[in-house]
């Protein structure tokens, strides 16, 4: 086609009718793409084709299609990211003191504070009869279920414990998943865009596996420009180009015996990774700090119960002679009721020499919750207190901050969502217009057909 | 900004499931009356919340105490008065024995026989048990305290009386132990004077209430209608101290001040005042303060300090005015030791003066009061020679001899055996002196039933007031709240219908 003529105004309605097309059918796909998760609206750049110099000057020569293109800010989409990865974090902290605060018995069953009232009040029972075999063994039975009591909440949070490091070691594993889907994903790109194109589809596709890594830890993006986009977890590059650099878990062992669990990356000098938002920092802080200081607390409680209670019962004398301690162990996990104890309810003293009707030492350890022994500066109903009330404040920190940061999530995706999502009344008001404009096309064919049969009727 | 399709839906979605989080959130309030109901509801609150159940526990546990005790009490007080009316018993006999003459042997040996009887019941009465425990056994009350060896009477028991806790401070002893009223051989005389010192500015805290001091804590004082201050008394070391700090805490609209008695405080304001506790604490009741009046002047119990063998006369204010001393005089089976206290200054100096003439009586320091004690087999009388008030003034004005519960009953049968009319006259004096003594013992037992009901009163307010504070704290304001749920069914409703509204609009139904 040269010149100028008849058909090349044909040609340019062609072209007209090409782009409108195209637009349709990339308004088709957007359409239909409405609800995938992680969509771009893409849309058609049109431009006008270079036109004709002749002499007294150009002529156009219609349009043509500068490329489909992907709604797209990456401004938006790291405020996303980063909103998402304490999202993650909170999520963590949250559900796993939930899990404390249901194991300590939440407010109407607390499992702890009602075993140590009990104890306390079997020894005002024996001290108010010291000659009943009942009451000396309701003491028998309510030291038994003081210590286990301990040892099933210490266990239950043991088990929180592990399941966070279980949570957190499936999450390393589904990190390194999701980068290598990242990784693969940039190889396909790279090759597509060499060819030409942009596939904004596998880009959708991408950006939908940082979305939700973003839940799990913060990270930053840095596109090339070959298409591919390398990815940095707290500064450390761990996706490049097609290469990633993968987390391991290890286990190491602090200085005051706690285990630690860390996520490393690199060979031979791993490197640690410092965690700062997502439900990896979240599981790690539970797991390494949060659940340990729980239980270390816990420990501190049953071992005063143990020392205090047993000081005391050990100055007692009974019918048996000497008093023996009541408990044994120095933690909440290894606390048990003395097993001599436990099989001859006489060796309980409830009084300093052996006098049958001695209650002066049931007395005193019945007071041993409320009252501040000499050489403390709590009582153990105090230690109690603020054990649970610590555990409380948490758990009210970690719920308000969840509850806050899924507000902030939802506007950061609604603006974002904004920017690439798409909106059927917009997709069909634009297909009317371009539906128009192939109408329109159409006509000037059908002009240019009547002008070109008016010139083959004079032939 | 423009809208999209999926983000109208993730934030009607949103918006909903927010709807529907509150809307159970009240529901849950109005189903379980309390607007906390996990910990992360009011975490600053969960502390004190768990701190009222440990409180409320306690306390049930006082009051469970104090039943027990109750009844322990009444079994004792039931003992005793049998015990006084066995003995009223004997009286009666021994009275009608001394009247009519009887010298007829066989009817002495039935009346001596009766008197074994009674001595029988008074010992059944004695050996009392309650759920497995005698009463009258002190610390060794797993057997019974009195047992007859031949004609002596023996006690198994100790002189230690158990007793129970019926609140954070308060112990009260449950029973007398039975050496109580086994008797001794020494006659006793109680002193009815309150000798307790005055209290000063310096008088130290520890030593008020006879030595059982003051709680430390707060008070809370209330003039007219004004609104409550807070004093905080910890740390105070002396009276002055704790007037310090309440006329700096008062803003000038009351005054503490000790009171005229110099028995305890008290305090003046324009208006009237009411003193009362913090949560949890006793230091009002251990000031004595504890109480409203309507006037304006609040004054404060009795707080001083315990007697002890140094402190000086000057310090006792029913002495005001009477020092020095004059003599005391004691007379022994009609012997008359004249005792010359003109030159003591304290009760110790007064024992030294006693013993110097008398070496086996002792003057006993009680509480608030003295007594004399004769370690002999033989009453005493002690009073002031004519134109002097000493012993009145100490109030050491009377007479004592031995209390021996169950010899007396040996005694009658002796005198009744021997036909020694005289000597069974002689009982009479000796029956009267046991008698009053358990009855005494009665009154004292009644005492702590008293002590029980007050106390038990102030548990079931405690009570009250711990379930006030914890609905404070945690019940929800149920027209509020009902309020509010009704609010949030409406916005839950209402963001239902606007989804269904928005997801039927669409451009495709107008082209």
């Amino acid at each position: 086609m040269s010149g100028i003529g008849l058909i090349s105004a044909l040609d340019v309605a062609v072209s007209g009718m090409f782009v409108s097309q195209m637009a349709t059918q990339v308004i088709n796909h957007n359409i239909a793409n409405a609800n995938t998760p992680g969509y771009s609206r893409q849309f058609l750049r049109i431009g006008s084709q270079d036109p004709l110099q002749v002499t007294y000057g150009s002529i156009g020569r219609g349009a043509t299609s500068l490329g489909v293109e992907r709604a797209q800010n990456d401004f938006l989409q790291q405020q996303l990211v980063d909103q998402s990865a304490l999202l993650g974090d909170y999520t963590a902290m949250d559900g796993t003191l939930r899990s404390v605060e249901e194991v300590l018995g939440g407010l109407d069953n607390d499992r702890i504070r009602t075993a140590m009232g009990e104890f306390f009040e079997a020894w005002q029972g024996l001290s108010l009869d010291t000659n009943s075999d009942g009451a000396r063994e309701a003491v028998v039975g309510a030291t038994a279920n003081l210590a286990r009591q301990f040892n099933q909440i210490d266990s239950s949070l043991a088990q929180i414990e592990r399941d966070t490091r279980d949570t957190f070691e499936a999450y390393v594993t589904d990190v390194n998943a999701m980068l290598n889907r990242v990784a693969d994903l940039n190889g396909r790109i790279v090759a597509e865009s060499a060819g030409g194109h942009r596939p904004n589809d596998l880009m959708d596709q991408r950006q939908q596996v940082l979305d939700a890594l973003a839940e799990t830890t913060r990270f930053t993006t840095n596109e090339r420009g070959d298409g591919s986009v390398d990815v940095m977890i707290e500064g450390r590059a761990v996706v490049t180009r097609s290469h990633v650099n993968e987390l391991r878990v290890q286990e190491s062992t602090t200085a005051d015996g706690g285990r630690v669990q860390e996520a490393v990356f690199g060979g031979k000098n791993p490197v640690v990774v410092p965690f700062q938002a997502g439900a990896l920092a979240g599981y790690q802080r539970m797991s390494n700090d949060m659940v340990p200081g729980i239980r270390a607390q816990l420990d501190e409680l049953a071992s005063e119960i143990i020392r205090r209670v047993n000081d005391l019962h050990e100055s007692g004398v009974t019918a048996e002679g000497v008093g023996v301690s009541l408990f044994n162990g120095n933690s909440a996990a290894t606390m048990s009721i003395n097993e001599a104890v436990a099989n001859n309810n006489r060796l309980v003293a409830a009084g300093r020499d052996g006098t049958p009707g001695d209650n002066t030492l049931a007395k005193d350890i019945a007071n041993l919750g409320a009252t501040v022994v000499d050489g403390h500066d709590r009582s153990l109903d105090d230690m109690y207190f603020t054990f649970i009330g610590g555990v409380a404040n948490d758990r009210g920190l970690y719920d308000s901050l969840l509850s806050g940061q899924q507000g902030i999530v939802e506007s950061a995706r609604t603006r974002l969502e904004a920017e690439k999502g798409v909106n059927i009344d917009e997709e069909l008001a634009n297909l009317v217009i371009y539906q128009r404009s192939y109408e329109a096309n159409a006509r000037v064919v059908r002009a240019v057909d009547e002008m070109l049969a008016t010139l083959v009727g004079i032939i | 900004m423009r809208v999209t399709n999926q983000s109208v839906a993730r934030n009607l979605i949103f918006e909903i499931s927010r709807n529907y989080d509150r809307m159970n959130m009240y529901r849950l309030q109005v189903s379980s009356g309390k607007s906390i109901n996990s910990f992360a509801d009011s975490p600053r609150d969960i502390g004190r919340l768990k701190r009222f159940d440990a409180l409320q526990s306690y306390n049930d546990q006082y009051l469970r105490n104090l039943t027990n005790a109750r009844s322990k009490l009444e079994a004792v007080d039931t003992s005793l008065q049998r015990m006084a009316g066995e003995v009223a018993g004997l009286r009666e006999l021994v009275q009608s024995q001394v009247s009519e003459g009887i010298t007829n042997a066989d009817t002495r040996a039935n009346v001596a026989n009766q008197v074994r009887g009674m001595r029988e019941s008074f010992m059944a009465f004695a050996n009392q048990q309650i759920e497995g425990s005698y009463l009258f056994g002190g610390f060794r009350n797993n057997r019974a305290p009195f047992s007859l060896v031949g004609d002596e009477v023996a006690y198994n028991g100790d002189d230690r009386d158990p007793s129970v806790q019926v609140g954070p401070t308060l112990e009260l002893a449950t029973s007398v132990s039975g050496d109580e009223f086994m008797g001794t051989d020494a006659a006793v005389m109680a002193g009815t004077t309150e000798l307790r010192p005055r209290i000063r500015a310096g008088t130290q805290l520890a030593d008020l209430n006879a030595g059982a001091g003051v709680a430390m804590g707060s008070i809370e004082i209330r003039a007219g209608v004004d609104p409550p201050v807070t004093v905080d008394l910890t740390g105070s070391a002396t009276v002055q101290d704790v007037i310090d700090r309440i006329n700096a805490a008062s803003g000038g609209s009351f005054t503490a001040s000790i009171n005229a008695d110099e028995t305890g405080l008290q305090i003046v304001g324009p208006q009237p005042v009411s003193v009362g506790e913090t949560l949890g604490g006793s230091t009002a009741g251990d000031l004595g303060l504890r109480g409203t009046t309507t006037g304006t002047l609040l004054v404060g119990d009795a707080i001083q300090p315990r007697l002890d063998a140094s402190v000086d006369f000057a310090e006792m204010r029913t002495l005001d005015g009477e020092l020095p001393l004059g003599t005391l005089r004691i007379v022994i089976d009609d012997v008359v030791t004249d005792v010359d206290l003109s030159t003591a200054n304290n009760l110790g100096e007064v024992r030294a003066e006693i013993q110097s003439l008398i070496p086996d009586m002792d003057l006993l320091i009680n509480d608030g009061s003295i007594s004399l004690s004769l370690d002999r087999d033989a009453s005493f009388r002690s009073e002031s020679p004519p134109g002097d008030d000493t012993a009145a003034l100490l109030g050491l004005s009377g007479e004592a001899s031995p209390t021996r519960s169950f010899q007396v009953f040996q005694d009658v049968i002796d005198a009744l055996e021997a036909d020694d009319t005289e000597a069974l006259r002689q009982t009479l004096v000796e029956i009267k002196d046991v008698h009053d003594h358990l009855v005494g013992l009665n009154v004292q037992i009644g005492g702590r039933q008293n002590t029980l009901d007050n106390q038990e009163a102030v548990l079931m307010e405690r009570e009250q007031t711990l379930m006030v504070e914890r609905s404070r704290i945690e019940e929800v304001d149920l027209v509020n709240v009902a309020t509010r749920l009704t609010f949030a069914e409406t916005t839950y409703q209402a963001s239902l219908a606007s989804a269904a509204g928005i997801f039927q609009m669409s451009l495709l139904d107008y082209l």
